[in-house]
């Protein structure tokens, strides 16, 4: 039987907007496929946010272990096997990887193994082979950027991917750059004991979120023992035998030098939109990235963009939302609500972050007037219980119309609460709403509640 | 059985509606609760909604036909059973069913019971069955083909307007009525997004039009604007209204005005306007030549004053009814008026409020009008136009003095009443008003 090579849909790239992108596809019953050069589930499954993840609970676990006591638990003689956690957490992609293929398959997609490259308007090759769909959509997603020269050499020069699989846990880490990613890798490796030290070019860390939490957040990780350098550049990295040397600017203009063991480079990453043939298409492109409607279509008919090589946020869970609109955008244009799209975003270093919308200083630079709720956590009596009160919630709403525009949260397990300011925001719920809500005892999600109230005066606990 | 869908009478009121959209294509599956079509009547928009299931068999009027008559057939409902035939049946029913209805109400002398019938009388061969019928199986035999929950609707009718919170407070304070917005969220939710397009469409008109003339805007006319249209062209041309106007001194009515008033909370306060009624019906009772109205080979005298008071509202006006306005106190009348002003600006008012009346009054004092002639409102003889309240000098026993003077005018149809007549109704409405005192005997 000879194979045919034509598709309704086909997708190029499977992290998580490819994938579920094509899952979408496959239960309206598209004929697609998924062409994938390297591992399904892309960086974010394989090299991202599932494996640093399991490094994260490793390390709190560890960090528990010291607190023990607090709680009447004595541990004696605790120690880690380092390679251990690196194991399980390439058990655990391993595992999301191996859930995709079999999803992929459930949806009847057709895996195409290789590089995919557009030739021309609804053509694509894969390994010299042409496949042909009336549609086409590019995931390909982003890489780290590549900014005077300081690329991982793979030694002592870390990108996210070596800093999640070193043999052994290094002395001493230079973080370059104070993201999310950054931080992340500093929490983790300050809490087994590294010394870290982080730089960052802006006035803060965790330079867009809201600067209270950007505060709060750098004052714990340095009672942590991080040792964090704000408006500092880094001038240069040498990798030598088995350490760094590297050079920096302060924010006095003085240059330092010192040694490191190792340094992980976390300063942006930049779109795959090289070399996957966009030449032979008319698609419009602006500073590095693809420009789409907000369907994800580009500017040729037919082939869409979604995720990373589309601009930030470059979260996946961007990705994944471009996807299914995308695909249901292809299946049925008049089905698709022209909704926004609110992303919230993530930090799981300890203490987590959490936010949504925009900021207060983004809110006044708007001319926004603002109502704005702060609830700490030490009023809250299931952080209490759990012995963990460090962080608090804050909420804005515009003042005029009571529209909630941003919601920024710091402490534990806030990553799983930022869905409930989601699912308000979209639905354009007002304080009213909010105020309406019932929310469950005793429950951290309590702080929301309160935050809320407090922005119109009527908070209970404080 | 194959069920009919019949043009619903959505008022007392409505003889025709229009057929605005249909929800349902033919071929469509149906279910109970479903919308089947929009109807235009002389109030609203209302939704036709099905209480039966089947498929969309046969559509018989067009998106957007005027003028269809209430319980024309306009579509039939086939069941899972039906046959070529049956959808026959109904059709060739149908083509009698003006004169079923007649039948049916000149058999059935309850009114209620009547209304029942043309609402459901929609079975095949029905002519011959309401012959037979007494009132007690009525029920029976019609079972319940489709009936309209517009029907029960009525009396509701600010449709379900699905928004988020967020857009429906932000057209609340900008005071914009969110049956304007067309909604781009799920189902047609409108959000916040909706109004922000709404406002830069009409920036832009704002912008545009200091450069450049506005085009003409076309907007169909309402079944309201038309029934004010055919009614007051009728009065026109085939009333021959005559007009009287009289000047009156209402100096002795803000003094007893503001005196009642002194004791009664803001919202129980009488207005002039309740004044005026009260004057009129007393008027009216005691001159009952002017109540009535011309009917070529009769002439009715009414036997009640049950005046109909004009109350502008978007797009049209409403004319509730103040009934046995004489009998009533003014804080009675003032208590009605309120409470239908706020019925009609809602859209809220109920047949029974605005239907009848034998005597009209519109004034248009509070817009600063010094006089105008009024339009018959048919079948009634006559209106009173009612002017501002301005002050003007006026000679009393030879001496120049400052009153608050009112001007009134009647219209008259000159068929029903004569001048003189209509001198006399002005001339005891005069003595009332200017000696409210009297109003009260």
């Amino acid at each position: 039987m000879v194979k045919d090579n034509t598709y309704d849909l086909i997708i190029i790239g499977s992290g998580p907007g490819g994938y579920v992108a094509a899952i979408r596809a496959g239960q309206l019953g598209l004929k697609t496929a998924l062409i994938e050069e390297s591992q399904l589930g892309g960086v974010c499954l394989n090299w991202g946010c599932i494996p640093t993840k399991a490094l994260l609970r490793a390390s709190e676990i560890k960090h528990l272990i010291s607190v023990s006591k607090d709680f009447g638990i004595k541990v004696d003689n605790s120690s880690y096997d380092w390679k251990l956690i690196i194991d399980r957490s390439r058990e655990v992609a391993d595992k999301l990887s191996k859930g995709v293929k079999y999803l992929l398959k459930k949806n009847k997609i057709d895996v195409i193994n290789g590089r995919g490259k557009i030739s021309g308007v609804g053509r694509v090759i894969v390994n010299d082979n042409l496949y042909t769909a009336s549609n086409i959509i590019l995931a390909t997603g982003a890489r780290p950027k590549n900014v005077n020269g300081l690329l991982s050499d793979s030694k002592n020069i870390w990108s996210y991917k070596e800093a999640m699989i070193p043999d052994k846990k290094p002395e001493s880490i230079l973080v370059v750059g104070a993201g999310a990613i950054g931080i992340e890798f500093a929490s983790f490796y300050s809490d087994f004991g590294t010394e870290v030290t982080v730089i960052e070019v802006q006035n803060h860390i965790l330079p867009n979120e809201d600067i209270d939490i950007s505060v709060f957040v750098r004052d714990k990780l340095e009672q942590e023992g991080i040792k964090i350098l704000t408006n500092t550049k880094i001038k240069t990295i040498t990798s030598l035998k088995d350490k760094i040397d590297a050079e920096f600017i302060m924010q006095d203009g003085t240059s330092h030098k010192e040694k490191y063991s190792k340094s992980i480079v976390s300063i942006g990453i930049e779109a795959n939109i090289k070399n996957i043939g966009l030449e032979t298409v008319d698609v419009k492109q602006e500073n590095g990235r693809i420009i789409t409607n907000h369907f994800g279509e580009t500017s040729e008919k037919g082939l869409f963009a979604i995720g990373d090589i589309t601009g930030a946020p470059w979260l996946a869970h961007k990705a994944s939302h471009e996807g299914i609109n995308a695909v249901n955008y292809i299946f049925n244009p008049k089905e698709v609500t022209n909704h926004k799209k609110i992303i919230p975003g993530c930090t799981y270093s300890r203490p987590q972050v959490a936010s949504i919308g925009i900021t207060e200083k983004k809110a006044n630079e708007l001319g926004v007037k603002v109502k704005i709720g702060v609830f700490p956590l030490h009023g809250n009596g299931k952080a209490i219980a759990l012995g963990d009160s460090n962080g608090f919630v804050k909420t804005i709403f515009n003042k005029d119309s009571g529209e909630l525009i941003g919601a920024h949260m710091v402490g534990p397990e806030v990553t799983e609460l930022i869905s409930t300011y989601a699912i308000a925001m979209q639905l354009e719920a007002t304080e009213m709403d909010l105020f309406n809500t019932v929310f469950p005892h005793p429950t951290v999600s309590e702080a929301i509640h309160e935050s809320v109230l407090d922005a119109y005066d009527r908070a209970i606990h404080i | 059985m194959a069920i009919p869908i019949l043009m619903p009478a959505l008022s007392p009121t409505m003889t025709e509606g229009s057929l605005a959209k249909w929800c349902k294509n033919v071929g469509d599956e149906v279910k109970p609760g479903d919308i089947i079509a929009e109807v235009e009547t002389d109030k609203a928009t209302m939704e036709i909604e099905s209480v039966d299931e089947g498929v969309l068999e046969k559509i018989l009027f067009n998106d957007g036909t005027e003028g269809i008559g209430v319980n024309s057939l306009i579509a039939i409902l086939k069941s899972k059973n039906d046959t070529e035939q049956d959808i026959k049946d109904i059709l060739d029913a149908h083509d009698s069913t003006d004169n079923t209805m007649e039948t049916a109400i000149n058999e059935v002398n309850d009114k209620e019971e009547v209304s029942e019938i043309v609402k459901k009388a929609s079975v095949p061969n029905v002519k011959n069955k309401i012959n037979q019928l007494n009132d007690a199986n009525v029920k029976e035999i019609i079972d319940n083909p489709v009936v309209n929950n517009a029907i029960s609707s009525i009396n509701n009718l600010d449709v379900k307007i699905a928004a988020s919170p967020l857009a429906k407070r932000i057209a609340l304070h900008n005071n914009i009525d969110l049956k304007n917005i067309i909604g781009s969220g799920p189902r047609g939710r409108i959000v916040k997004a909706d109004l922000d397009n709404y406002f830069n469409k009409n920036i832009n008109l704002i912008n545009n039009s200091n450069f450049k003339n506005k085009d003409n805007i076309r907007k169909k006319t309402s079944l309201m604007r038309k029934i004010i249209a055919e009614r007051l062209s009728i009065s026109k041309k085939e009333i021959p209204h005559f007009y009287l106007s009289i000047d009156c001194n209402v100096d002795n009515l803000i003094k007893s005005r503001e005196e009642i008033n002194k004791t009664l909370n803001k919202e129980l306060k009488i207005s002039v306007n309740d004044f005026i009624i009260k004057a009129v019906a007393t008027a009216l009772f005691n001159v009952p030549e002017a109540n009535c109205t011309w009917g070529n080979d009769e002439m009715i005298f009414f036997g009640s004053v049950d005046v109909s008071v004009a109350i502008a509202v978007e797009g049209g006006l409403f004319t509730p009814v103040i009934k046995n306005a004489n009998y009533l106190n003014l804080r009675n009348i003032s208590a009605q008026m309120k409470d239908y002003v706020i019925k009609a600006n809602a859209g809220k008012l109920l047949p029974e409020d605005y239907e009848g009346g034998n005597f009209s009054i519109s004034n248009l004092g509070m817009y600063g009008i010094d006089r105008f002639s009024a339009i018959i409102n048919p079948p009634q003889s006559g209106i009173l136009a009612v002017g501002s309240i301005s002050k003007k000098p006026i000679v009393i026993d030879n001496e120049v003095k400052i009153c608050n003077i009112m001007t009134c005018q009647l219209s008259g149809d000159h068929r029903a009443i004569d001048g003189a007549v209509g001198a006399r109704l002005l001339k005891e409405f005069k003595g009332l008003i200017e000696n409210p005192v009297k109003m009260i005997v």
